[in-house]
């Protein structure tokens, strides 16, 4: 599905084509996952951290975009678990959920008795709610039932894509993080994911090469002795 | 994964190998190719479902540079090989991944491209990883030349004969890639795109067909330039002179971390090889036709084993117990078949009595006379890796330990407070962005490990369960210590997948990366396995099979 513009201009990606970077779902994938990696998260979380900003993206929705302001927020101040009570889930402190470790809480709990979904879950105030939708996919999918989101009266529900959800999913990106809650909805539909680029969020170049410079503290730099004792160092080809 | 009918009379759990046997890496490193290779499993297809090949334009010039399209069409769909050939100065040309320009660049377009696709790839394709390509394009590869060996055959064309046997047979190939890139990188189509079209939805399939298309390329360079060199007097390169040249192809380590980071798929390309030779383990008869098949391909095996060239000592060291072990299998069948079971007696026979290379080569031989309980089993060896994604965190930290002991016993073993299994350590490199394997004790860097010592982290998980209580679930734990995920997520996985680990550890001052190149070589069907030092190979794709040329005339078995 595509996105309207109005929905990109709210999630502050409305860019001029000339400063976007049409990338490839692997490619989008692997430098979310170096870039958070580099951020300082751990493996595994890098990996979720890859998988929901390539769903994201998938739906025509700027994920990298949404990653890198959740490493930037997590690197000025580490972000806590959720604090779960029965009903509510919050950061402490008056603080905001991270998106990507309530997004993998939700989901290790979601099978659990008494987890999040087994009634309604109040999340107090989440940063960037839009980085939770991938993962409250995964519980949909899992769970063969619709995540229904609640928030101010609004109501969308969540299936395993956005592709039936153009103008609820609009209103939830147009609306504040706060006031937030989670349940179970109805049967899960039939949504075949078209796994053409078509739709496929571009990233804008001030995102690409900020993540960039995240994923390259992944890396080591050259020395000579590395140089010499690197594969295929010291040998002609031309031979 | 079925089992052939055979299955239902005879209890097949005895034909198994176990993964303890099967995954470690010294027999990794001795894999041979066999008929579930991928190049095999490409050339079955195109050749029964009758592709056409055709080259649709060629526009090089006298000194060589310019393009050139290969179309092979389907049942359903073209795929469109692009060619950009160049005039690289020797300085230039270096296999290296720090290279920026080749002897020849290469694109795989999905469909027959226009010429304004053809203008868009030549201002992209070139420049390789500093190029962007589309979705419209499925790989991005490139080559150079064999110098000595393209020298020599341009230059005999171009006088009117042919070239040195003895030389073609030395080198092999007039090109080696240096990079067949796929599966969504700069900018081409991802995997998704076609994971469901029949023709490409087996590992690998574009890339094989990009490289059996080059190999066309390269006998049409070579004749363009002997006959603007030569005039008149130049002959084209003879059809058995060319069936001798395969593409080769420099790889380094770059490959090696491939098979760990894709577990699901290593189980599948394993499981699918461990079951073909347990269902051939399993039959009750040789036929006559079996017999002779499997003796023809222990011809094939020889002339390649006393071909096959290395200057490695290691290889070289190899290839001995290999040419030693195929005149013992010679010798075994002298009086083969006989008694019931004839393929497990002959099996078990090679178990007891050949190296690790020549078990391995016999499996390869075993799987030659089958293919009607074989070939099928191509269809199982894909694998999607975000199958095994989602964690089940309602298994208790009991269950885990439990799941750790059984499917990581091999990695509990290790004993980590010795300095010598933690020796080495895999680091991506900020030049390049490539892994590099790293010395721990003497080089700077090992902060930023890449996870691929598994048996460690198995390890290191183990113990961190003791934290908690046996019976609370492990989404505790993972909301504690999230730094857990990935291992869990992996041993989650391969306990459900027994060939998903190689059983060694990564990390062993005496682990050889070039045991992970040559297993995953061999699977892609390559031969002339030629390590040019313990992270860097020279191997051969399609030498000795067919070239879409002679598949359209008519084809060949």
């Amino acid at each position: 599905m595509k996105i309207e513009a109005g929905v990109q201009a709210r999630l502050g990606t409305a860019v001029p084509e000339a400063m976007l970077c049409p990338l490839s779902r692997s490619e989008t994938e692997g430098l979310a996952f170096k870039a958070a990696r580099g951020a300082g998260l751990g493996w595994g979380l890098a990996e979720e951290a890859a998988f929901a900003t390539g769903w994201l993206a998938a739906q025509g929705i700027d994920g990298a975009g949404a990653l890198l302001a959740c490493l930037v927020a997590r690197m000025s101040r580490p972000a806590a678990p959720p604090v779960m009570t029965k009903g509510r889930w919050s950061a402490g402190e008056g603080r905001a959920l991270c998106p990507l470790a309530t997004g993998v809480a939700l989901v290790d709990f979601a099978f659990l008795e008494d987890g999040p979904f087994a009634a309604k879950t109040a999340l107090e105030l989440v940063h960037l709610p839009v980085l939770l939708l991938p993962f409250l996919s995964q519980v949909a999918i899992a769970k063969r039932q619709t995540v229904r989101i609640d928030w101010n009266g609004h109501v969308f529900d969540l299936g395993a894509s956005l592709a039936v959800q153009g103008a609820a999913f609009a209103k939830f990106c147009a609306s504040p993080a706060a006031g937030l809650s989670l349940s179970l909805g109805g049967p899960l539909p039939e949504t075949p994911v078209a796994p053409d680029r078509a739709g496929f969020a571009a990233v804008s170049t001030y995102t690409l090469s900020a993540l960039e410079s995240l994923a390259l503290r992944t890396t080591v730099p050259a020395t000579e002795a590395s140089r010499q004792g690197g594969a295929g160092a010291g040998t002609s080809d031309n031979d | 994964m079925t089992h052939a009918a055979q299955s239902n009379m005879t209890n097949m759990t005895e034909f198994y190998r176990p993964p303890a046997q099967v995954m470690r890496l010294s027999r990794m490193g001795s894999a041979h190719p066999m008929r579930l290779s991928f190049l095999r499993v490409l050339l079955r297809r195109v050749q029964a479902e009758g592709w056409q090949f055709t080259r649709s334009l060629w526009e090089v010039d006298a000194k060589g540079v310019g393009r050139a399209v290969y179309v092979a069409k389907g049942p359903q769909r073209s795929y469109a090989l692009v060619a950009f050939a160049h005039d690289l100065p020797d300085e230039m040309r270096s296999d290296r991944v720090i290279a920026t320009a080749w002897d020849a660049t290469f694109a795989l377009f999905d469909g027959v491209p226009t010429a304004a696709d053809l203008d868009r790839l030549q201002a992209n394709v070139p420049l390789q990883e500093a190029g962007r390509i589309s979705s419209k394009e499925l790989c991005l590869s490139r080559a150079n030349r064999s110098v000595r060996l393209f020298a020599h055959v341009v230059e005999a064309l171009s006088e009117g004969r042919q070239p040195d046997a003895a030389e073609i047979a030395s080198v092999g190939y007039l090109m080696r890639t240096t990079a067949v890139y796929g599966s969504g990188k700069f900018g081409a189509a991802d995997r998704a795109k076609i994971a469901d079209r029949a023709e490409l939805s087996a590992p690998f399939q574009a890339e094989m067909l990009v490289v059996w298309l080059i190999r066309w390329f390269t006998v049409d360079i070579v004749n363009h330039l002997a006959a603007v060199r030569g005039g008149a007097k130049a002959v084209p390169l003879a059809d058995e002179m060319a069936r001798q040249l395969g593409v080769g192809n420099s790889t380094g380590l770059g490959m090696a971390p491939f098979l760990v980071r894709h577990p699901m798929l290593l189980n599948n390309w394993m499981s699918a090889r461990e079951e073909a030779l347990a269902r051939v383990r399993s039959l009750e008869i040789a036929t006559p036709q079996q017999s002779a098949a499997l003796h023809a391909a222990l011809d094939a095996a020889e002339e390649n084993a006393a071909a096959w060239r290395s200057g490695h000592p290691g290889q070289q060291a190899k290839l001995a117990d290999l040419r030693a072990d195929l005149a013992r299998i010679r010798a075994r069948l002298a009086a083969w078949p006989e008694g019931p079971q004839p393929w497990n007696a002959l099996w078990l026979w090679g178990e007891a009595t050949l190296s690790e290379e020549g078990q391995e080569a016999l499996l390869a031989l075993c799987l030659e006379p089958h293919a009607e309980i074989v070939d099928g089993l191509a269809d199982c060896m894909s694998a999607t890796e975000a199958d095994g994604f989602r964690i089940d965190a309602t298994m208790t930290i009991g269950a885990l330990r439990d799941l750790l002991q059984k499917s990581y016993d091999w990695a509990l073993k290790i004993d980590f407070t010795d300095p010598a299994q933690t020796a080495r350590f895999w680091y991506v490199s900020e030049e390049k962005l490539e892994p590099r394997l790293g010395e721990r004790w003497s080089e700077e860097g090992a902060a930023l490990e890449q996870p691929l010592g598994i048996a460690r982290l198995a390890r290191a998980l183990y113990e961190a369960l003791d934290q908690w209580p046996d019976d609370s679930p492990i989404a505790e734990m993972l909301l504690g210590d999230p730094d857990q995920r990935l291992m869990v997520r992996r041993a989650q996985a391969a306990a459900r997948r027994p060939y998903s680990e190689v059983r060694d550890n990564l990390l062993g001052a005496d682990m050889l990366p070039i045991d992970l190149m040559r297993c995953k070589l061999a699977f892609f069907g390559a031969s002339h396995f030629d390590p040019r030092s313990d992270k860097w190979v020279r191997i051969s794709l399609f030498r000795g099979l067919p070239y879409p040329s002679e598949l359209s005339a008519g084809g060949l078995s």
